[in-house]
C-alpha cells in the first residue's frame, strides 16, 4: 500500500516538472502560484530597475527561511539602483544580471521547476524575469540552526568538545576543517520523495576502498522512501544482516571521530537534519572504542577499552551465570558466599529466575524513564528506583538483596557501552532463559550462539569480528587494547584495501 | 536469520529443555547444606549412625547463620544420607561439607567401606577432611563441642589447614585417602581430633595422628612426634623446633621456626631383597625466640645452636621412626614406594612380606639447619650491668 501511495506521489512531482518556465514574467509567477499554492508564507516581490523600464522582476521566497539582510542588499538594492542599462546587454539579461548585479555566493540558473522548488524549500530565493523561461535561484538561506555543542551522547573528559548539529553544511565544514587534503570527497544526493533530505557521502579517495564506495551508492540509489528524518532510517535501509541485533553500521555525534574514520578508510555518510553521521564498514569492536582512548595516554587507554570489553560481555553474561550458579551449581560458589545467598534468598516468595527477570525489567523501565521523562522531574526516577523498588523490596523479602546487586551491576556494565544496548538485552535474555534452564551448559551453548552469529556477521563485505581472531601485531594493536600511536603503522585490512601505510616504517 | 531459522533454533532449544533427562534445578534456599558428618557403628545393627552438622541460615538482613545437629541411622551411608531427608525435611546439599569425622571404634574395623559411598556419590566432593575421633563417639564431635566459629565442622577444617604453621597433625582428605590406600607400600595417616575441657566448656583440639595399616586403625602418634614424622615424609610446611641450649652454667630454651625444609628419601640396595632408607633432611630456621640470655646469635653461639638443633633433630626423627616401626609395623611413611620407584626388580621380592620387614628396615638420617636470621632483633636481650 505505501508503494503505490509513494508511486502516485511521484507522479503529482513529475507533473510539476513537466509544467515549464514560459517566457512571460506573469504566467511564470501564476505557475508558482499554482505550484504552491495554500501555502502562505509565500513570498512574491515584483520589482523594475530605475533605468531599464523595460526589466521587470519578481522574487520568490518563502519567509522565514530566508536571511532579509541579503535580500535586501544584496539582491533588491542592485535591481533597483544600478543602471542596468548601461552596464547590462539586454538579449542576455539573466546571465548578465548573475555575473555583474546580484552580490550573493551561489547563485545559478535554472528551468527544472522541481530543482527550484526544492532551492525554496531550503531557504533559496528565486529570481523571475520577464522575457526568460529560466530563473535565477539565488543563496540567501537564513534559518536557524543549534549552535555547535558538545554531544550528550558521546561525554568525554579529554579531546575535541565540538558536536554535530542539524545543519549538514555546518557538519561537513567540521569534517573539512580536520581534513585537509582535497581527496577527501564529498558528494551530495537526494533522498526522500517527500522531505527530500539531502544526504552526503564522505570519503578519502586512495584511502577508502572504491569498491565499498560503489556498493554504498548502490544501496543509497535503491532506497524508495517518502522521508528521512534522521540518519537512523538509512542506518536501517542500507544496512547488511537486517534481522541481527547488532548493528553493521557505526554513529557518531563527533566529527573528530568521524575525521578519525575516514582517516582509516571508512566511510562517512552525513545525513542533513540529523546530527549523527554514519560510519561504514563497522566492525564489532568498534562498540568499544572511544576517542578518548587515541588522545590519552596509551596505557590508559588500553585498561579503558579492556574495561569496556569486560563490562560488555559482563552485561550480557552476568544475570545468568549467577541464576545458573544459585539454581544448578552451589558447589562452584564459595562456602561463605553461598551462605550469606542463602540467608538471603530465605523466605523470597519468587524462584531465582523470576527475581532475575522482574529486577531487570525494572531497571530497564527506569532507564527508559530516565531517558524519556523531562529533567526537572528526573530526581523522582531516582528516589523511586532507589528507595522505593531497591530498598524496600528486600526489606519486605519480595526480592533477595543479591539479586538487585546483580541487577544494578548489569545495568552499569550495560551503560558503559550504551551503543551496544540493543543487542546487549536481546542476548542477556537468551542468556538468562538457557541459563536458568540447563545452568551453565545453557550459558556455553548461548554463548557458542553468540561467537558463531557475531562471527557470521560483515558489514559491506567486511567481517564484523575482523582482526579479532588474529594475534598478529598490527592486528591486535587496535582491538581490546590500544598500543602506541607509533606501533599503530597500517590501516585496518578490507576497509582500507589501497593505502595500508599511515606511518612510514622508521628505519 | 530467516524465520525457518528462528524456528529451527527455537525447536532446538526448546527440545534441549525438555527432553533432556536429569534436571538438576533446586533453589538454594531449598536445600539444607551439610557441613561435616561425623560416623558411627550403629550398636544394634551392622550400620551406621550418621550425624550431620547442618548450617542453619535464617535470612533477612541480620543473616543469622548457626548450625543444627541431626543424627539417622542406615544399613549404609546412602541409605543414612536419604533417611537425612525425614528428619530434616529437605534433601542434605553435600557439595559443601568440610570434614568426615569417623570413631575409633569404627575406624578400627575399616573406613574403606565408609568412604566409598563419599568418593562414589555425585554429589559428594573428594576434597574433604577425614578426621578420626579419639572420643569414643564421633557424634559427641559435634554433639558436645562448643564452637568458637558459628559451624564445627568450618572450624575444624581451618584447624587443620593452619596446621601449615604448628605441624602437629597431619591432612588427609578423601582422594588422598584413596590413592594411598590402592598404592603399595604406604599406609594413610589421618588427624586425630579430640574433646579437650576448658574452664567447663568442650573445645574441640586436632593434635596428633592415626596410624592406620590398610583401611584400619592401629594406633595413635601425639602431636609432638607428628612433626617428626612429617619431616621424615618432607610434609613439613612451618611449626617450632625448641631447642635447649647451656652457656655459662645456665639454661636457655631457644624457639626456631620452621621457615623451609627438603626431605630426601633415597633407598639404598643392600642384597638381592634387602633395602635400607637414607633420610637427608634439611631444614631452615630462624631464631623466633631467646627464652634466657644465651648468645646464640654470634657466630660461636649459632655454631653451637647448630650442632644441637642438628643432633635434636635426627634423634627426635629416629626415635619416632622406632616407635613405628615396632609398634605398628605400619609404613606411613611410604618408603616402601620409594624403595619400588627406585630398585622395582628388589622390590617384587620384598612386597609380600613389606609388612615385617619394615619393622626391620634400616633408617639413617642425616640433618643439616641453617639459621638463617634472628627475626628483628640482632642481639639477646642483656641484663644491664
Amino acid at each position: 500500500m505505501f508503494k503505490r501511495l509513494n508511486k502516485k506521489n511521484a507522479g503529482k512531482d513529475r507533473a510539476v516538472e513537466k509544467s515549464g518556465l514560459t517566457k512571460s514574467l506573469d504566467e511564470n509567477v501564476k505557475l508558482f502560484q499554482e505550484v504552491l499554492k495554500d501555502d502562505e508564507t509565500l513570498v512574491i516581490r515584483r520589482l523594475n530597475n530605475k533605468y531599464l523600464k523595460s526589466a521587470r522582476f519578481a522574487l520568490i521566497y518563502f519567509e522565514g527561511m530566508i536571511k532579509p539582510d541579503i535580500i535586501n542588499e544584496n539582491i533588491i538594492r542592485p535591481l533597483i539602483q544600478q543602471n542596468l542599462k548601461e552596464e547590462i546587454l539586454e538579449n542576455n539579461l539573466v546571465e548578465e544580471l548573475r555575473q555583474k548585479i546580484i552580490a550573493a555566493s551561489d547563485v545559478f540558473e535554472t528551468r527544472d521547476i522541481y530543482q527550484v522548488c526544492g532551492a525554496l524549500a531550503y531557504g533559496d530565493t528565486v529570481l523571475i524575469v520577464d522575457g526568460f523561461d529560466s530563473v535565477l535561484v539565488i543563496n540567501s538561506k537564513g534559518w536557524h540552526t543549534r549552535g555547535i555543542e558538545e554531544p550528550l551522547s558521546e561525554k568525554i573528559v579529554r579531546g575535541p568538545r565540538e558536536g554535530f548539529n542539524e545543519s549538514i553544511m555546518m557538519n561537513l565544514s567540521l569534517i573539512r576543517r580536520k581534513i585537509k587534503n582535497p581527496g577527501l570527497k564529498i558528494q551530495f544526493r537526494e533522498i526522500g520523495v517527500q522531505t527530500r533530505t539531502k544526504v552526503c557521502i564522505c570519503y578519502l579517495e586512495g584511502t577508502a576502498c572504491e569498491k565499498i564506495v560503489e556498493e554504498l551508492r548502490h544501496r543509497l540509489d535503491k532506497i524508495d522512501i517518502d522521508g528521512i528524518l534522521d540518519s537512523g532510517y538509512i542506518q536501517e535501509l542500507i544496512r547488511d544482516e537486517p534481522f541481527s541485533p547488532f548493528d553493521t553500521i557505526g554513529i557518531t555525534e563527533r566529527p573528530d571521530i568521524a575525521a578519525a574514520k575516514l582517516l582509516e578508510g571508512r566511510i562517512a555518510l552525513l545525513v542533513d537534519g540529523s546530527p549523527f553521521a554514519l560510519t561504514l564498514p563497522f566492525l564489532f569492536i568498534e562498540y568499544f572504542q572511544t576517542n578518548e582512548d587515541y588522545y590519552n595516554n596509551y596505557f590508559f587507554g588500553s585498561v579503558n577499552r579492556l574495561l569496556r570489553v569486560a563490562a560488555g560481555l559482563l552485561s550480557i553474561a552476568v544475570p545468568a551465570i549467577y541464576v545458573a550458579l544459585v539454581t544448578f551449581h552451589q558447589e562452584m560458589i564459595p562456602t561463605p558466599l553461598l551462605l550469606s545467598i542463602s540467608a538471603a534468598r530465605q523466605g523470597v516468595p519468587f524462584p531465582t529466575i523470576v527475581e532475575a527477570l522482574l529486577m531487570l525489567t525494572v531497571f530497564e523501565l527506569l532507564r527508559e524513564a530516565g531517558t524519556r521523562i523531562p529533567t526537572t522531574v528526573g530526581q523522582a526516577v531516582s528516589i523511586v528506583g532507589a528507595l522505593v523498588l531497591g530498598q524496600a523490596a528486600v526489606d519486605a523479602r519480595f526480592v533477595s538483596a543479591p539479586i538487585v546487586i546483580i541487577a544494578a551491576f548489569t545495568g552499569i556494565t550495560a551503560l558503559l557501552s550504551i551503543k551496544s544496548q540493543g543487542a546487549a538485552i536481546f542476548f542477556r535474555l537468551v542468556f538468562l532463559f538457557l541459563g536458568s534452564m540447563i545452568g551453565v551448559f545453557g550459558i556455553i551453548f548461548s554463548f557458542l550462539g553468540l561467537i558463531i552469529h557475531l562471527m557470521s556477521l560483515r558489514s559491506f563485505g567486511v567481517p564484523y569480528m575482523l582482526n579479532i581472531s588474529s594475534l598478529k601485531g598490527q592486528d591486535v594493536k587496535d582491538t581490546a587494547i590500544r598500543a602506541p600511536w607509533w606501533h599503530m603503522r597500517l590501516r585496518p585490512p578490507l576497509i582500507a584495501a589501497k593505502n595500508m601505510e599511515r606511518q612510514k616504517k622508521a628505519n | 536469520m530467516g524465520i525457518r531459522r528462528i524456528f529451527f533454533f527455537a525447536c532446538v532449544v526448546l527440545l534441549a529443555s525438555i527432553l533432556s533427562g536429569c534436571w538438576n534445578y533446586r533453589e538454594i534456599d531449598q536445600v539444607n547444606i551439610v557441613a561435616g558428618i561425623a560416623v558411627d557403628k550403629d550398636e544394634n545393627s551392622d550400620g551406621y549412625e550418621l550425624t550431620a552438622e547442618i548450617v542453619e541460615v535464617s535470612g533477612g538482613k541480620d543473616a543469622k547463620i548457626s548450625s543444627e545437629i541431626i543424627s539417622v541411622k542406615g544399613d549404609t551411608m546412602f541409605d543414612a544420607a536419604r533417611n537425612a531427608i525425614a528428619i530434616s525435611g529437605k534433601r542434605l546439599y553435600w557439595s559443601h561439607a568440610k570434614a568426615i569425622i569417623i570413631s575409633s571404634e569404627q575406624a578400627k574395623e575399616g573406613i574403606g567401606k565408609i568412604i566409598d559411598w563419599y568418593n562414589r556419590d555425585s554429589e559428594t566432593r573428594a576434597d574433604v577432611n577425614i578426621i578420626i575421633s579419639r572420643t569414643k563417639k564421633a557424634k559427641d564431635i559435634l554433639d558436645k563441642a562448643a564452637s568458637i566459629q558459628e559451624i564445627l565442622s568450618f572450624e575444624m577444617e581451618d584447624m587443620i589447614s593452619n596446621q601449615a604453621s604448628l605441624s602437629k597433625a597431619p591432612s588427609q582428605e578423601v582422594w588422598q585417602f584413596l590413592n594411598i590406600l590402592e598404592a603399595e607400600g604406604v599406609m594413610p595417616l589421618i588427624p586425630v581430633v579430640d574433646l579437650r575441657t576448658i574452664n567447663g566448656k568442650s573445645n574441640l583440639d586436632i593434635d596428633g595422628g592415626a596410624v592406620f595399616r590398610k583401611d584400619k586403625l592401629v594406633g595413635f602418634i601425639d602431636g609432638e612426634d607428628i612433626k617428626y614424622v612429617l619431616f621424615a615424609m618432607d610434609r613439613i610446611k612451618g611449626g617450632l623446633l625448641i631447642e635447649n641450649i647451656e652457656e655459662n652454667g645456665e639454661e636457655s630454651k631457644v624457639s626456631l621456626e620452621i621457615f623451609e625444609s627438603d626431605t630426601k628419601v633415597r633407598p639404598v640396595k643392600l642384597a638381592e631383597n634387602k633395602a635400607a632408607i637414607k633420610l637427608e633432611v634439611e631444614v631452615v630456621v630462624a631464631v623466633g625466640e631467646i627464652k634466657g640470655y644465651a648468645d646464640v646469635i654470634n657466630e660461636e653461639g649459632r655454631k653451637k645452636l647448630r650442632g644441637i638443633t642438628e643432633a635434636s633433630l635426627k634423634k627426635n626423627i629416629e626415635t619416632v621412626i622406632k616407635k613405628i616401626q615396632k609398634e605398628y609395623k605400619s609404613d606411613i611413611f611410604g618408603f616402601g614406594e620409594k624403595i619400588r620407584e627406585k630398585f622395582p626388580s628388589a622390590w617384587e621380592k620384598m612386597r609380600k612380606d613389606w609388612e615385617n620387614s619394615f619393622g626391620e628396615l634400616e633408617v639413617q638420617v642425616s640433618c643439616k639447619a641453617r639459621i638463617e636470621n634472628s627475626a628483628m632483633a640482632a642481639r639477646p636481650v642483656k641484663a644491664g650491668g
